[in-house]
């Protein structure tokens, strides 16, 4: 299962990378039959790229949760125990794993529903961007599941 | 369920998550979830819809472009030329590391709309480097994270581009209205390096030659392109905000793996990648602040506030310095994009009641979000500095504070003289210039 959770996370990093990278080509290809006569107007320029962003963020949002990279407050002082940091460690990720799980529910039966809709320039079907969300969703649980074994592994070994 | 209800609810359910230090992105979702439960009219599905809504718009793909172009900046070499101009300029005046580290943020502000991207590279370059020529640590980590809000109110902006994009507000004027604020923050943080360099007896380097001046400047060139590509493309009608942005990526990209030579597949294969990841965090943490700012209008919570503020008959003077207050809070705990969405969206009609116009409105709010990021607890460019050197926030406050302190004379003087600040926005519209 590890294995499988850090190729999937690997593949994500790639994913993601290639995302940024193709959300230049529509935006540009815009400016440029717009100013010369190399290329017609493509009107599904600006429906790929809003594509390409929603899902860079779904994706994007489910790095950042193996990354601990979602921004936090810190308005409580930090636990002095270990146990007590692990704990309050593991109260968030459950809390959020209690939302994911929710969030994977909604929005699965959402893009589900969506299954007959289509675009409107490119009439391709509203199912391929609505379906990000339970794809980040799966990922937010995978990852926090990853780490709540961890964490309460430890919690178990730093026993008072 | 009554509006005043549903508003302890949500703000409730939202301070507890935020204490436990549950991600902001998070915790304001998880705040939606008891209405929409509770709610026979609503349900959960409101959550993907509204997130959806709020991330499928062409304007917010300006966000990940801005921090692309920052960051092929930082890692082709451009910030380093920057940097040598920037000390043939000010190298010489007392405290010449750290007025390099401000002339610095405001070059970079005219490429970059990002603040984050600003703190990052800036700390990198210059926090260690300023201590180890004598600068104490925490006024090193301070004019850093100061000098970098500049990037979010300096064209061109992020947060300029989504208040636009929230308020249809004309971006060119926003842009406008950002000039004046940009360069007076920038001179004020100059005059406060001036005096700590003064009492502190910081280093100042030699004047740089003409001739050392001439040689920088012509190197300099190309990279001070760039923001003439992205503001001037945009002012002028060329390119929409996020075309602007796209092709100040192509510019950058050209000078890091063409003219430079500084910036290998590799090398951009982790840009993208930094680019990709850090985008999603900010704009995943706005789709989330959509569904909880759609929930407060859906339950009228903005209007209660409107009649409640009414009773007080506020005119554009009274009403500026309530804006300010309320972002310079907000700012405190919330990042700025999230902050637009919520607290300006419940602002606005009581703002058009007031007489206060669009965009004094608007450069009013930016200034004072961008104070909130380098205000604790959660001040972005402020947490960022620290992280760079591994030092903790509360050893920087007293510093931030005293910096702080008469900046916020620069931003009592955009609510008090509105129509100075709005001369040059009244000199374009959103087609270009009059």
């Amino acid at each position: 299962m590890r294995k499988f959770i850090a190729f999937y996370f690997k593949a994500l990093c790639a994913v993601i990378t290639a995302v940024v990278g193709a959300l230049l080509l529509p935006v540009t290809l815009q400016v440029v039959s717009r100013y010369t006569d190399l290329i017609p107007t493509w009107m599904w320029t600006e429906e790929a790229a809003r594509f390409l962003l929603v899902w860079m963020i779904m994706l994007g949002a489910t790095i950042a949760v193996r990354l601990r990279g979602h921004f936090d407050i810190d308005l409580l002082p930090e636990p002095k125990t270990r146990r007590g940091r692990i704990f309050a460690r593991l109260a968030v990720d459950l809390a959020v794993a209690a939302f994911g799980l929710a969030f994977l529910w909604i929005s699965a039966i959402y893009a589900f529903d969506a299954r007959t809709e289509v675009s409107e320039i490119t009439e391709m079907s509203m199912a391929l961007m609505y379906v990000a969300f339970p794809v980040s969703a799966a990922g937010w649980l995978l990852f926090l599941g990853e780490q709540i074994v961890d964490d309460l592994r430890e919690f178990a070994r730093s026993a008072p | 369920m009554t509006a005043g209800f549903v508003a302890a609810l949500m703000f409730g359910v939202l301070f507890v998550a935020l204490v436990v230090r549950i991600p902001v992105a998070f915790a304001l979702a998880i705040a939606c979830v008891p209405p929409l439960v509770l709610d026979p009219r609503l349900d959960l599905t409101v959550i993907v819809s509204t997130m959806f809504t709020a991330f499928n718009s062409f304007l917010l793909l300006a966000v990940p472009f801005f921090l692309l172009a920052a960051n092929l900046m930082n890692t082709g070499g451009i910030t380093d030329r920057l940097f040598n101009w920037t000390r043939s300029m000010v190298g010489h005046l007392p405290g010449s590391l750290a007025q390099i580290n401000v002339v610095l943020s405001v070059l970079f502000a005219g490429v970059s709309g990002s603040s984050t991207a600003d703190a990052a590279s800036q700390a990198k370059l210059f926090i260690n480097a300023q201590v180890k020529e004598g600068y104490d640590m925490s006024f090193s980590i301070a004019i850093t994270a100061v000098s970098a809000i500049l990037a979010v109110i300096i064209p061109p902006s992020i947060l300029m581009i989504v208040w636009g994009g929230v308020f249809n507000t004309s971006i060119n004027q926003l842009y406008m209205a950002g000039v004046l604020p940009g360069l007076l923050l920038g001179g004020v943080q100059m005059l406060i390096v001036y005096a700590y360099a003064k009492l502190r007896h910081y280093p100042t380097y030699e004047r740089a030659t003409f001739r050392e001046f001439l040689r920088t400047t012509a190197i300099a060139i190309p990279a001070m392109m760039t923001p003439g590509i992205i503001v001037g493309g945009k002012l002028l009608g060329w390119f929409t905000a996020t075309e602007s942005g796209a092709m100040a990526v192509l510019y950058a990209l050209f000078l890091a793996m063409v003219a430079y030579r500084e910036v290998g597949w590799k090398e951009l294969k982790h840009v993208l990648f930094e680019t990709g990841t850090f985008s999603a965090i900010s704009l995943f943490c706005l789709g989330t602040a959509s569904v909880f700012g759609w929930l407060l209008a859906y339950y009228k919570i903005p209007q209660a506030l409107v009649g409640f503020i009414a009773a007080y008959n506020l005119g554009p003077v009274a009403m500026g310095l309530v804006i300010a207050g309320v972002f310079l809070a907000v700012g405190c705990f919330l990042d700025a994009i999230p902050a637009i969405i919520i607290v300006g969206t419940v602002l606005e009609p009581m703002v058009k009641t007031s007489g206060i116009e669009p965009v004094h409105f608007g450069i009013i709010s930016i200034v004072a979000l961008a104070f909130g990021l380098i205000t604790p607890p959660y001040g972005l460019c402020l947490l960022v500095s620290c992280a760079a050197v591994n030092v903790k926030v509360v050893n920087v406050l007293r510093d931030i504070t005293i910096m702080l302190a008469p900046m916020l004379l620069v931003l009592l003087a955009i609510v008090l003289l509105p129509d100075v600040f709005l001369y040059l926005p009244r000199l374009v519209t959103e087609s270009g210039f009059k």
